[in-house]
């Protein structure tokens, strides 16, 4: 029954034919859904040929076929298969429109047997990009950042278990220089309970990972790269339900309900819960509470207060295929969050008091229409606004080990007596408007606007800059132009002009004289990305993007108490990032399916923004200094036998290095000049297998067996040429097991994490969990 | 096409095989130095992120370096406290960065090895020493928690005290909370630089504004830390405040002959000069007598830090913006002062284009005190000022990125 993907993909994969034909017959049309949707993706080819298409944005394709007699197939995922017999005259230009019917069961297994699916949209785009199949990942225990690790290029640095700080380095960058999207829309402002260390996998469709560079309808000052969740926008009815359990007092859920009526109401609710004690063993210093002295020997340690909860609700309602709009839906995210801190920036001290909390109040609206107005032209619009806040809290009058023992206090506070509060005002939103003419020319014009409001309170620290809030406004307008020369050759060209205005009080000097401060930099960005396809299989892309990340208020203006001072000369940080892309796949007697995907990058950082601490002056300043010059490869090579089983890996590795000779305006050659920027994976990897047994047991249950493998070689914590500490080289294996029954309406699967049970560190000292076990229950039904 | 089919094979060998060629050693390196005095100095050089100590038997030419993995890295911005010619104390900045307070001595071959690692949990941001001990101490900048913080470390034993605490809420009776800024031993007294902060229950000062700026107070605790008085002067200068971020250091100073003098920089204060006071040796109050106006006597600079050579004689490390209001300004120049005649002399020989400037080694046995300077044009320096001529000379070079402390150890 899901036969035709595969079958779509073998045909897609099928060399050219040997001998040169001419092509002077076309087949042409729309596709469309009972409901009369333009269905978009959606493969058309002709059977037993390796002439195939995809469907546009408006359910349009076409193909240019030599004259014959052929079966025509119209397939994609979640509809029905259609193959209609045509014959065509020498000349004859055929003017066909499908009308597919949803497929009753849709079960997505095949689709990953073959490491290929209808994500290949994405792939195949000129972009440096990796698009990520989520469903298939459904049925595991995942979050968003631990589907991310699999993508070439990418690091996931995790400082412990569920829920704890997530860093996640695109090619070696980081932090601000990666930005996250949700269909589209910036996630900056949702607050740490709506983040992709606690999003489960279940919401994603797939996640999109732009590599540096970045289309324009993600406008954001992403200097590194953008990752975009892509959620699923079905509307239909449906139910997709599951719950896990799992080592260290771990509770998953998730449920996705949504139904569509015939006249078109639409309702979906997202819910999702994630609950863990992450009381793991770690080998620790034990602090003599009395004495004040640690025990020269670590030992094996339980973990005592890391518990970490999250619950988010995400409704939605609206209508679909209308008159006036595609989709129209209203919606409201609620997400709260609660996280035990269980120590510093390294595990020498234990806390038993600290936490933290996070709160997500946030209304949205999405709004899509095609051919508004005018045929081909589509409109796009979402927006949202957080309003929720945040709390961390340390006022405890006492201090632990990690042995869990305590002593009083008089003082407040186990770090430093902190009760602060901070209250969100975020907003963003973002519309797209595209054109398409002539099918070859493309015209999209975007613009994401996103403000971001703080006020904040502490209580241990009170200051009369906490009255004013802390402001940016930020808008990114671009404008794209794409044309497809032919099948073969296609290229986007685009601007962007960043617009920001940060909005701060302050007193430059200290004191409490407080100012406004108010300033607004531009700046224009600008791309190129062209693919061409030497062979049907064989793909080449390449990418240019010019990209800027603003400094931000803080930066700018300093935070009022005359220790970190601001700096209004700041330019913004900027990059030129080159990609250079091949992908090859062939086939071979059937059976065996390769592909592989190899990229080089080059990204040339300027004007680098570095906070620098000044001993003689007793403060800290961002600066512009700094010069990173990366250079890169990564690549993806996988391998399918049939639908038994595939197995595949990849390989990063980057040399990221300090080309900055001169620093702070010096003239003797800065000490790390040359050197391999520290405490940043350069090498790195995976490597998975799945087998899978279709019907086992019983016609339609799939059992599949897979085996990860993650690689990450030791890096230097400080810069190399110093030597010093190193973050060891890390191996581990995961093991994942599911069953599916009746075409994957029920499913059962068991994983094992970390199964040799080795001490994992993706930061210096922060040991991540040991081997741990989980079982999910997931129920899925779409009608 | 032909095809190998164990291609996938190849390339995830050919990976492990890359993995395992660049593999390197993470033994600890070790210092390399070959000792050939009693003594050594200790450099506590910065690779810009860390630090890192190296060892040397002089100090007058020459380079070391701090690369290579020849010397011992200490995680973190650290802040370094010799005490005495016994042992490197290393403090952690901020807070949140990783890393314990340890401390460094000579072993029998005179190389440098770590001791038990202290459980200090605060950032420390005043030390100094009394008897064996060395006294550290953190203050609260909070009103809701008007606390400080000291712990006792003995320096040769190792045993540390239990935390003791003391009330900062309105401490010397103006309402205000106090701010330690340096710690001194006096007889049998521990004498402590109060700045009284707001701590931000006056929202109008924030968290370090005070309205006593032209006050001087020293606190007087026995040494089981009970308050026995609070020495006060009003209208000659300010309060005991050389901070760099929230670190004091220095300005209770004892001379041979038992007097106290105490250096006010007045940093806080646009309308106070800055001034030395004077305690009588056994004394408890200042001498109305005496009074040292630095910002006369420097031509309008006030002080920053202020460094004890011998007899009664100082060095000032110097706020270089002239006129009493000292915001944004860098303290990269350097005087002599003799307080008993009430002299003041620029030191000369001054490197141009500091960019940092490290706490310094005071080298009472060949009378000179050694700062590590950074500079735009050279790697960092140690440089030796000779206070009978008031002059800097140039010594060993370190190849790093800034030198963050200097000490001279004995074994």
């Amino acid at each position: 029954m899901k036969r035709h993907i595969l079958y779509s993909f073998i045909l897609f994969l099928l060399p050219l034919g040997l001998k040169a034909q001419k092509n002077d017959c076309s087949i042409s049309g729309i596709v469309r859904s009972q409901e009369g949707k333009a269905l978009h993706q959606l493969y058309v080819y002709l059977q037993n040929s390796s002439y195939f298409t995809e469907t546009a944005v408006d359910g349009s394709y076409k193909l240019s076929v030599p004259a014959g007699e052929y079966y025509i197939i119209c397939s994609g995922l979640g509809y029905e298969k259609k193959i209609v017999p045509v014959t065509l005259k020498p000349g004859q230009k055929l003017e066909y429109d499908f009308t597919l019917a949803l497929e009753p069961d849709m079960v997505f297994e095949e689709v990953e047997i073959v490491g290929k699916s209808a994500l290949q949209d994405v792939k195949e785009s000129a972009y440096n990009v990796v698009a990520v199949d989520a469903k298939a990942l459904h049925n595991t225990t995942m979050d968003v950042s631990q589907a991310l690790e699999r993508v070439s290029g990418v690091r996931v640095r995790q400082t412990g278990g569920v829920g704890s700080e997530v860093n996640l380095s695109l090619n070696g960058f980081s932090g601000r220089h990666v930005k996250f999207f949700i269909d589209g829309v910036p996630m900056e402002g949702f607050g740490s309970a709506f983040q992709i260390n606690n999003l489960p996998v279940n919401m994603a469709e797939r996640i999109e990972v732009y590599k540096g560079v970045v289309p324009i309808s993600f406008g954001s000052d992403a200097l590194g790269g953008a990752i975009n969740i892509v959620t699923n926008d079905r509307t239909n009815s449906f139910l997709d339900a599951s719950y896990s359990f799992g080592s260290f007092n771990t509770h998953k859920s998730y449920v996705n309900a949504g139904y569509t009526s015939k006249s078109g109401f639409t309702a979906n609710i997202n819910a999702f819960q994630n609950y863990s004690d992450n009381n793991y063993w770690v080998s620790a210093k034990i602090l003599d509470l009395e004495g004040n002295l640690f025990l020269p020997e670590k030992q094996r340690v339980r973990r005592f207060h890391d518990k970490y909860h999250n619950e988010t609700v995400i409704a939605k309602f609206g209508v679909v295929n209308k008159p006036f709009a595609d989709r129209l839906l209203l919606g409201f995210t609620w997400g709260n969050e609660y996280d035990e801190i269980q120590h510093p920036a390294d595990m020498s001290f234990a806390y038993g008091e600290r936490f933290k909390t996070a709160e997500t109040l946030m209304p949205s609206l999405l709004y899509t229409k095609s051919n508004l107005f005018a045929k081909n032209l589509n409109v796009s619009l979402s927006a949202n606004y957080n309003f929720g806040g945040a709390m961390n809290v340390d006022t405890a009058r006492v201090r632990y080990n990690w042995l869990g023992e305590h002593i009083e206090r008089k003082n407040r506070g186990e770090l430093a007596y902190s009760l602060y509060k901070y209250h969100n005002r975020n907003g963003a939103a973002n519309a797209n408007l595209t054109y398409t003419f002539l099918g070859k020319h493309a015209f999209t014009l975007n613009n994401v606007l996103s403000t971001f409001s703080r006020t904040g309170h502490n209580e241990a620290e009170p200051s009369p800059i906490d009255d004013y809030p802390r402001e940016t406004i930020k808008n990114v307008l671009g404008v794209g132009y794409k044309f497809d020369y032919s099948e073969k050759w296609s290229t986007s060209f685009f601007l962007k002009h960043y617009k920001n205005t940060v909005n701060t009080y302050a007193d430059p000097d200290g004191g409490s004289d407080y100012q406004n401060f108010k300033l607004t930099t531009e700046n224009d960005g600008y791309g190129v990305a062209s693919t061409y396809f030497l062979r049907e299989n064989l793909q080449l892309k390449a990418s240019y993007e010019k990209t800027y990340r603003l400094p931000t208020g803080r930066e700018l203006f300093g935070s009022g108490d005359g220790v970190e001072v601001g700096n209004v000369s700041l330019s913004p940080e900027n990059s030129d990032n080159f990609n250079l892309g091949l992908n090859y796949s062939f086939i071979i007697n059937d059976k065996h399916a390769f592909t592989v995907d190899g990229s080089f990058i080059y990204r040339n950082i300027k004007d680098y923004i570095r906070r620098e601490i000044s001993q003689t002056r007793g403060t800290a300043q961002s600066i512009n200094e700094g010069l990173v010059r990366n250079m890169g490869v990564d690549a993806e090579v996988r391998y399918s036998y049939g639908k038994l089983f595939t197995i595949g890996g990849t390989v990063a590795f980057q040399d990221i290095r300090n080309k900055l000779k001169y620093q702070n305006n010096r003239t003797v050659v800065s000490t790390t000049y040359n050197d391999r920027v520290p405490n940043v994976p350069y090498l790195y990897g995976n490597g998975d297998f799945t087998f899978f047994l279709n019907d086992a047991f019983r016609k339609g249950n799939t059992l599949s067996l897979s085996y990860n493998l993650l690689y990450v070689h030791q890096f230097y914590y400080d810069w190399p040429s110093y030597g010093g500490i190193t973050i060891p080289t890390q191996l581990s294996h995961d093991l994942y097991f599911t069953y599916g029954l009746k075409q994957g309406r029920y499913n059962l699967s068991l994983e094992c994490k970390n199964i040799l049970n080795e001490d994992l560190y993706d930061n210096y000292s922060l040991q991540r969990p040991g081997r741990s076990f989980s079982a999910k229950v997931r129920y899925f039904i779409s009608k | 096409m032909k095809l190998n089919r164990r291609f996938p094979l190849a390339i995830l060998l050919g990976f492990s095989l890359l993995s395992l060629a660049s593999c390197e050693d993470d033994e600890a390196a070790t210092p390399v130095t070959e000792v050939t005095e009693a003594h050594q100095y200790v450099i506590a050089a910065s690779s810009g992120e860390n630090s890192y100590l190296l060892q040397t038997n002089s100090i007058e030419s020459g380079s070391v370096s701090a690369q290579g993995g020849n010397a011992i890295q200490v995680l973190g911005d650290r802040s370094w406290f010799f005490y005495e010619d016994l042992a490197a104390y290393s403090f952690i900045y901020a807070q949140n960065l990783p890393g314990v307070t340890s401390s460094f001595v000579l072993d029998e071959e005179g190389m440098l090895t770590q001791r038990q690692e202290l459980g200090l949990e605060v950032s420390m941001q005043s030390r100094g020493t009394y008897k064996d001990n060395l006294i550290v101490e953190y203050s609260s900048r909070s009103y809701a928690d008007p606390v400080a913080t000291f712990y006792k470390i003995n320096a040769v034993t190792e045993e540390i005290s239990p935390e003791i605490s003391v009330s900062t809420e309105n401490f010397t009776g103006n309402g205000e909370m106090a701010y330690f800024t340096d710690i001194a031993e006096y007889g049998d007294y521990i004498l402590l630089g109060v700045r009284t902060i707001s701590g931000g229950a006056d929202a109008a000062l924030g968290t370090f504004g005070t309205k006593y700026a032209d006050s001087t107070f020293v606190a007087v605790y026995d040494e089981n830390f009970n308050l026995q008085k609070i020495i006060r002067d009003g209208g000659r200068t300010g309060q005991v405040a050389g901070q760099s971020r929230s670190q004091g250091e220095t300005g209770i100073e004892q001379v041979e002959n038992g007097d106290l003098y105490v250096f006010s920089s007045a940093m806080n204060s646009t309308s106070a000069p800055s001034g030395v006071l004077k305690i009588n040796s056994g004394e408890l109050e200042f001498d109305d007598d005496y009074f040292f106006n630095i910002s006369e006597a420097s031509g309008g600079n006030k002080l920053y830090r202020v460094y004890y050579i011998g007899g009664t004689t100082f060095c000032l490390q110097m706020y270089e913006t002239a006129g009493l209001d000292i915001t944004g300004s860098t303290t990269n120049s350097f005087a002599i002062v003799d307080v008993a005649a009430k002299t003041f002399n620029w030191v000369t020989n001054v490197p141009s284009g500091i960019t940092e400037v490290s706490t310094p080694y005071v080298d009472q046995d060949n009378n000179e005190i050694v700062f590590g300077i950074t500079t735009t044009d050279t790697y960092p320096h140690l440089y030796i000022i000779d206070p009978a001529t008031a002059t800097m000379t140039q010594g060993i070079e370190v190849i790093a990125e800034g030198i963050s402390g200097i000490g001279k150890l004995s074994y």
